[in-house]
């Protein structure tokens, strides 16, 4: 089943954090980006996946992946721990260890801003409720599933 | 590194005693829960030495009972440590009964709803405690005396009528088969107790995988920041209790229904054998199939070590077969797994027991059976909720995509089949590229699971100390 994450942290006014934020994007194409890249096309659970900053003000981190959240948090975590660091630096993380996967969890939750409407494949948020609306073309068929047909 | 006099008995070593209950607790104000178990705390079995005459008592605790007890305290704030303890601990969303709970295959007759006989809910356990007898006057006289003195300090047990001991109670069974007629027990975790790599068995587990309070990257175990609720929680494991109800005329009838499909194979003597020990990727006695394919060894071998790395396919062991699943061993894991468990796949140490009356054949006599299952980890969602995933759903791992529908295949022997999505056929591979195809029943029955907190020695001691 495929799951929807929208993480939209606000992003810190201070002139540091802006610095950052310009450090990031000026970094992303050649650095991050590739870095994100290669986990996800091993994992072959993520559809999609951006990253999206809304008029200095925003930053949200945006993929359609396969699995439960409580399943493959960890592995999000694991995998990306210094690229999350870098995009939650900009946030207001008081309390917040990357390294500690049940404040990760936390702040995940907490910061996943549901979609509006109602999830129509039985697909629920982290707590267990409804999840709001995705729309899948191919009726929720799986990475695997399409890599397979794709001969990948 | 771990002193194992700090741990109680029964995660330290496994236990003789023969007769065994779980007794469930709700407390009422914290100075009566503490005098309760004040009288009793200093009965707790401790370390891995052999067990004493006499009844073996064991505590384990909800975070809401914990919360209870540790409320008020000024060195251990409540609020910091609801923060601090594994949100799968302390969040009800996140409990076995919560919102998660039809991932967990909890669904359908296993649904939370029907769970404790419908008298309470897994949320209203704040204490369990786990003794173990020698025999059953001394279990008579025990459970007498520890319910006058529950009763008698406002601690309610939350009993359980249709029980003849009025909560769960079983023995170990004297020839090591459970209701299905498998020899149970045979694999445990060698834990590395010194924590010591240098000097560590190939097959050993690291005791962060048992134990929290050693946090570190590859077993970040909640509380993980440094202070005092990782002191207190240091040393203490999580526990899965779980009340499983084996079908066991379902499982008979299973079995001879579809031997004439194995008959060809194996001949129509072994026939049912050879499917139960599909299922399981053990014979009935034991032997494992991945060493012992086509036919039992007369006696039992139970030499454990054994891998999948020859038989990647399932043709020794089917992929389905459960310990493949709950302990896939050397099977790779996929990429995202492999990251999530860098140093092999989740394992748990398991103690519990049997319960009701033995059963032949395949008719039904209508009496409960099955297994009260306790299980001991450091992580409640990478290690027991995982394997709950995973028998319920076999996506863990890029070998079950061959099989038709992989991706929702389940558990032969556990898998809850009233899953829409479930694939309820179990493919066994033969040689070549011929295999026979089970349509399968649903064998077992979830009908009550807590997740609680075994406290180390020294802090069951903190918690029946007087405050602050």
């Amino acid at each position: 089943m495929t799951h929807a994450l929208n993480l939209t942290l606000p992003i810190k006014q201070d002139a540091e954090t802006l610095a950052k934020l310009r450090n990031l994007e000026a970094i992303f194409t050649d650095k991050v980006q590739p870095a994100i890249a290669a986990a996800l096309k091993q994992s072959r659970i993520v559809h999609f996946a951006r990253v999206v900053v809304i008029d200095d003000k925003y930053i949200q981190v945006i993929t359609e992946y396969e699995g439960t959240h409580q399943e493959y948090t960890e592995f999000f975590r694991r995998a990306l721990t210094p690229i999350f660091a870098e995009i939650f630096s900009l946030a207001d993380t008081t309390g917040l260890d990357i390294n500690d996967p049940n404040a990760f969890f936390e702040f995940s939750k907490k910061h996943n801003a549901r979609s509006l409407g109602t999830a129509t494949d039985g697909s629920t948020d982290i707590s267990g409720n409804t999840s709001g609306w995705l729309f899948s073309a191919y009726d929720g068929m799986t990475v695997a599933n399409i890599l397979a047909k794709l001969g990948k | 590194m771990v002193d194992l006099g700090n741990l109680q008995a029964i995660v330290a070593r496994s236990s003789a005693k023969p007769l065994l209950a779980v007794l469930l607790f709700r407390f009422g104000d914290a100075g009566g829960a503490r005098s309760f178990l004040q009288q009793w705390i200093p009965r707790a079995a401790v370390g891995a030495g052999p067990d004493a005459d006499g009844p073996a008592f064991h505590f384990m605790f909800s975070w809401n009972g914990i919360a209870t007890l540790m409320s008020g305290r000024p060195d251990l704030d409540v609020a910091q440590g609801r923060q601090q303890f594994e949100v799968s601990f302390v969040d009800p969303a996140q409990a076995p009964d919560g919102g998660i709970a039809t991932q967990l295959g909890f669904l359908d007759a296993s649904a939370p709803a029907g769970w404790w006989d419908g008298k309470f809910k897994s949320s209203d356990i704040d204490l369990a405690i786990h003794i173990g007898f020698d025999t059953p006057e001394q279990k008579a006289d025990c459970l007498a005396q520890v319910r006058q003195s529950a009763t008698g300090l406002g601690v309610r047990e939350l009993s359980l009528d249709s029980w003849d001991d009025g909560a769960l109670s079983g023995c170990r069974p004297a020839d090591g088969r459970l209701h299905f007629g498998y020899r149970d027990g045979i694999t445990a975790p060698n834990v590395d107790w010194q924590d010591a790599p240098a000097a560590r068995a190939s097959d050993a587990v690291d005791c962060r995988e048992i134990v929290v309070g050693y946090p570190n990257s590859d077993f970040p175990t909640a509380p993980f920041k440094p202070g005092p609720w990782q002191d207190f929680a240091r040393d203490g494991s999580f526990v899965g209790l779980s009340w499983l109800y084996q079908d066991v005329a379902a499982f008979n009838k299973f079995l001879k229904a579809n031997a004439p499909q194995a008959a060809p194979h194996v001949g129509p003597e072994l026939a049912e054998e050879w499917i139960a020990a599909k299922m399981m990727g053990r014979w009935r006695h034991g032997s494992p199939l991945s060493r012992f394919p086509d036919a039992p060894p007369s006696t039992p071998q139970l030499n454990d070590a054994f891998g999948y790395g020859d038989d990647p396919d399932g043709v020794k062991c089917p992929l389905g077969a459960h310990i493949r699943i709950v302990n896939c061993r050397d099977h790779p894991l996929k990429f995202a797994n492999q990251i999530r468990f860098p140093k092999g796949p989740p394992r748990v140490i398991r103690r519990g027991f049997s319960y009701g009356p033995h059963l032949e054949g395949a008719e039904d006599d209508g009496k409960d059976r099955g297994i009260v299952g306790l299980f001991y980890f450091a992580r409640i969602n990478e290690q027991f909720y995982t394997i709950l995933r995973w028998m319920h759903q076999t996506d863990f791992a890029d070998a079950y995509m061959s099989l038709p529908n992989g991706a929702n295949a389940q558990d032969a022997l556990t898998g809850n089949r009233a899953d829409p999505k479930a694939e309820t056929r179990f493919q066994v591979p033969l040689a070549g590229d011929a295999s026979v195809t089970f349509q399968m029943k649903q064998f077992i029955r979830y009908k009550g699971v807590a997740v609680l907190f075994a406290p180390s020695v020294k802090a069951l001691n903190t918690m029946i100390a007087a405050q602050g």
